[in-house]
């Protein structure tokens, strides 16, 4: 009688699996659909591991994918710095990905062409303008002059909108501020944007949240490039270099910088190059990309 | 077997007057044609009956009776109010329902047993709807309408069993139905009495042909009733095509904020109306009743549909803030033109979106905090006015299928901040070339230049007067005059060194001949700088140029061909 083969989960292992730890699992990339279901691979997604990337590459490292959802985060700036168009980013960002946005402006200087040339989805992003605010007589007494009445109804606008949730990004343009929010107004949108999940961005020419803001990022201005494709051609505006500094983070990395372009006409070179094999007649130098490509 | 439900509001004037004045709640009130002393009292309240006084005493007898008596008009208005809440409150239990007298409602109650367990589950309902809508009432459930209509007459909540209507009948006593006079003019009860008749019931026994040859028509009508009643069907009334609420004021209001608390308590009354209805509030129309038999009306557009009566209030506030009242007001009539909330279908593989009530809602509170043109969806207009923009209502569509995620780029889209009106500032130039500008906090030398990008557009517009022949001529000699194509409303480069100074000059002087009405740098008066529908439009010139300058920013600026005037447009951000 042929003996019984041993039962697998006996028989000795040939040869012992030496125990060293392998190296650890490589990063997950976490991709953005299965964030809105807030479950990665059956752990839930904590509130900092929830951002909004801004689709551009350098910006998205410095600051771990993008900004958290449910804060503040801040992108401050003088004119001219690039930091509406930061804040662009952002809205097209998320008005792709199917969200709703919200853009309550302050100074009325919202400008729907260019928003539109940046990509921006302006049938899913809610424009409110605080340039005819009602004199409530439910407005406090400090807010007289126009700007500070504007400041405060913006604050008003953003809890309402806040409040009804269902915003993805909510952008707060305070335009020329007249100074930074109080505790209690930078608490008050703070609780309501961490309430609704929304990503909440403060444009400003100065920090106006304070300790309540998770991110800010400081866009300055690092050149202007203009361009002239021939002796005797028109001078043409390209657009301008942006240095968008981490002046706070609570996720740390505070103090780092990255260059950002932002362009009148943002071809990246692979798509020109595509562009150029694709046409087989040379660019009609009379257009802005026949210049660019003329140039390059 | 058909079941019937009969609401009915007891003493009804007087609930109804309470309702559009919650202050007389409570009091000792009396309702009279006149007020003077000898006048008789119509209907008096619960509290007043409890102290003595019976409708039919002077307002003298009244008073001595109670010093407290507070006698007012009837209001008929206040009377349609409430019995139009009556019949909402009664819709948002049956779909099927009639309306009787000031007060009563039938409704039918068929097919109900698959919402409420019970009749009297129904009943509560009812007194909860009407409680909503700030009244108390009587519920009562029987096979017929005659029979619901006796039931709730008894008060309280009362449902008749089918098959147990005779006994009821045969309970009811007389004197708790308003029998009223015979044909001729004897006071049934006391006749009734006589005949030693105390129940309804009693009568039944009685032959309809006797009982018709001694009271008349009432008497026969009692017999029947007596008998059990008709079985007659409802004669269900069309759905109300508008929510309205009148008031009708003692005294003349000439300042908008008592106006507004009046209106308040009207609109928390019609939103508690829409609500049960399942609608919300859509534009609104408000008619005031002056004094001097004037009268005016007016139209609120709401942003967003929205039952939330503090932004309602705060959109008819900004609306008579405008506008007000030309003299004090003595009534006022709101109807509101129901609409029905958007429904939605979530989707758990989407991103979420507002929920579409709270969406509304939230639209409706921010126009009313900014204005109702400051809120909704922008967007650049199809147009060649490079300011014209458009705001639309906003409605997000359903989002697209997520895409991929998208190769991240290194660049972006620069974005510029528009400033709307366009600012006029100060260019000095050298030689036609910008070289200081100063302005509105704006003052610095330019270090980099781009343009000028000529735009001009709408000249078609101009000069419609002329003749097309004129106009034909004219448009030609422009264009030779250019020595450039025309490409009507888009950009196109004009260096000044292709462009001789010359050539410049007559194109301004064209341009102005094209355009004989003066226009202001082509932007709408509006602070918004959106132009109105109805606006004139005008033909426009302008050379754009993109100026770096010295205190760090770049700025988009034209200078208006036509006035020969420069604009800051905006500043690249």
């Amino acid at each position: 009688m042929a003996a019984l083969p041993k039962p697998l989960w006996n028989a000795p292992s040939p040869t012992p699996i030496p125990a060293i730890r392998g190296p650890s699992n490589p990063p997950v990339q976490k991709t953005q659909l299965l964030e809105f279901a807030g479950v990665f691979r059956g752990h839930e997604l904590t509130r900092k591991d929830r951002r909004l990337s801004s689709g551009l590459a350098p910006l998205d490292d410095l600051i771990d994918g993008g900004i958290p959802r449910g804060r503040i985060s801040e992108i401050t700036g003088r004119a001219g710095s690039g930091k509406t168009s930061l804040a662009a980013s952002f809205a097209k960002s998320a008005t792709h990905r199917g969200e709703v946005t919200a853009w309550l402006d302050a100074s009325g200087t919202f400008d729907p062409e260019s928003m539109a040339a940046a990509g921006v989805e302006l049938r899913r992003m809610l424009w409110v303008s605080m340039t005819l605010t009602t004199t409530s007589t439910r407005m406090p007494r400090v807010a007289s002059s126009p700007l500070a009445r504007r400041q405060s109804a913006i604050i008003k606008a953003a809890e309402l909108v806040l409040e009804a949730g269902g915003f993805g990004l909510v952008v707060l343009d305070f335009g020329d501020a007249p100074r930074a929010l109080t505790h209690a107004s930078a608490l008050r949108i703070a609780r309501a944007a961490e309430r609704s999940g929304a990503a909440v961005i403060a444009l400003a020419p100065w920090r106006m949240c304070g300790t309540f803001a998770a991110l800010s990022l400081a866009a300055t201005r690092a050149e202007t490039s203009f361009s002239q494709t021939a002796p005797g051609a028109p001078v043409t505006f390209d657009g301008l270099t942006v240095v968008a500094m981490v002046a706070r983070n609570k996720m740390g990395g505070t103090g780092r910088r990255v260059r950002v372009r932002a362009l009148i006409d943002p071809i990246e070179p692979k798509e020109l190059v595509q562009e150029l094999t694709n046409d087989s007649h040379l660019p009609d130098s009379s257009t802005h990309a026949g210049n660019r490509a003329w140039r390059s | 077997m058909a079941r019937i439900a009969c609401i009915m509001v007891a003493d009804f004037s007087i609930a109804a007057l309470v309702r559009s004045n919650p202050a007389l709640e409570g009091k000792v009130l009396a309702i009279a044609r006149s007020l003077a002393p000898h006048a008789d009292l119509d209907n008096v309240s619960v509290r007043a009956r409890e102290l003595g006084i019976r409708p039919g005493m002077t307002i003298a007898q009244a008073r001595a009776v109670s010093s407290d008596l507070v006698v007012v008009h009837r209001s008929n208005a206040a009377e349609s109010s409430a019995h139009s809440a009556l019949l909402d409150a009664a819709e948002s239990v049956s779909p099927v329902v009639e309306s009787g007298a000031s007060g009563c409602v039938w409704l039918d109650l068929a097919g109900l047993n698959r919402i409420y367990r019970s009749e009297e589950e129904i009943a509560a309902e009812l007194t909860r709807c009407v409680r909503k809508v700030g009244m108390q009432t009587a519920v009562g459930i029987a096979a017929n309408k005659e029979l619901a209509h006796l039931a709730a007459r008894c008060g309280g909540v009362r449902a008749i069993e089918a098959g147990r209507e005779r006994e009821f009948l045969n309970w009811l006593p007389l004197d708790m139905l308003d029998l009223g006079k015979s044909d001729r003019g004897d006071d049934l009860e006391t006749t009734l009495a006589r005949w030693g008749m105390r129940r309804l019931g009693e009568l039944a026994r009685l032959s309809p042909d006797a009982v018709g040859t001694r009271l008349g028509r009432r008497g026969v009508e009692l017999v029947r009733l007596a008998r059990g009643g008709s079985h007659a069907p409802l004669m269900p009334r069309r759905r109300a095509e508008f929510f309205a609420e009148t008031i009708e004021l003692e005294y003349g209001i000439e300042n908008l904020e008592p106006l507004g608390f009046v209106m308040r308590t009207m609109l928390e009354r019609l939103a508690e109306r829409l609500s049960l209805r399942g609608l919300v509030a859509g534009d609104i129309t408000l008619a005031f009743g002056m004094s001097g038999h004037r009268s005016c009306s007016r139209r609120v557009a709401i942003a967003a549909p929205s039952n939330d009566v503090r932004a309602i209030l705060t959109l008819i506030n900004l609306n008579l803030e405008a506008a007000p009242p030309e003299a004090a007001v003595e009534s006022i009539r709101i109807e509101i033109a129901p609409r029905v909330p958007r429904p939605a279908q979530t989707d758990m593989f989407l991103p979420p979106s507002p929920a579409p009530d709270k969406l509304q809602t939230t639209i409706a509170r921010l126009a009313a905090l900014c204005g109702p043109g400051n809120v909704g969806a922008i967007s650049a207009e199809n147009s060649h006015r490079p300011e014209a923009m458009r705001l639309d209502p906003f409605a997000p569509s359903a989002p697209p299928p997520i895409p991929e995620n998208a190769a991240a780029k290194n660049v972006t889209q620069l974005v510029i901040r528009a400033i709307r009106p366009a600012r006029e500032i100060e260019v000095m130039c050298s030689r036609e070339i910008p070289e200081f500008v100063r302005g509105d906090n704006l003052g610095a030398r330019v270090i980099s230049i781009a343009g000028p990008w000529r735009r001009d557009g709408e000249w078609w517009l101009d000069g419609l007067a002329d003749t097309h022949a004129d106009s034909a001529e004219k448009n030609n000699l422009a264009a030779s005059a250019r020595g450039l194509e025309r490409h009507d409303g888009r950009m196109f480069g004009a260096h000044p060194r292709e462009v001789s100074a010359q050539n410049l000059k007559t194109i301004s002087a064209l341009t102005s001949a094209l355009s004989p009405t003066p226009h202001l740098n082509g932007v709408s008066a509006s602070d918004t700088g959106m132009e109105s529908n109805g606006a004139r439009k005008c033909g426009f010139a302008r050379d754009y140029y993109e100026l770096a300058l010295e205190d760090g920013g770049v700025y988009r600026v034209f200078r208006d061909l036509k006035s020969d005037q420069w604009f800051l447009d905006g500043a690249y951000d």
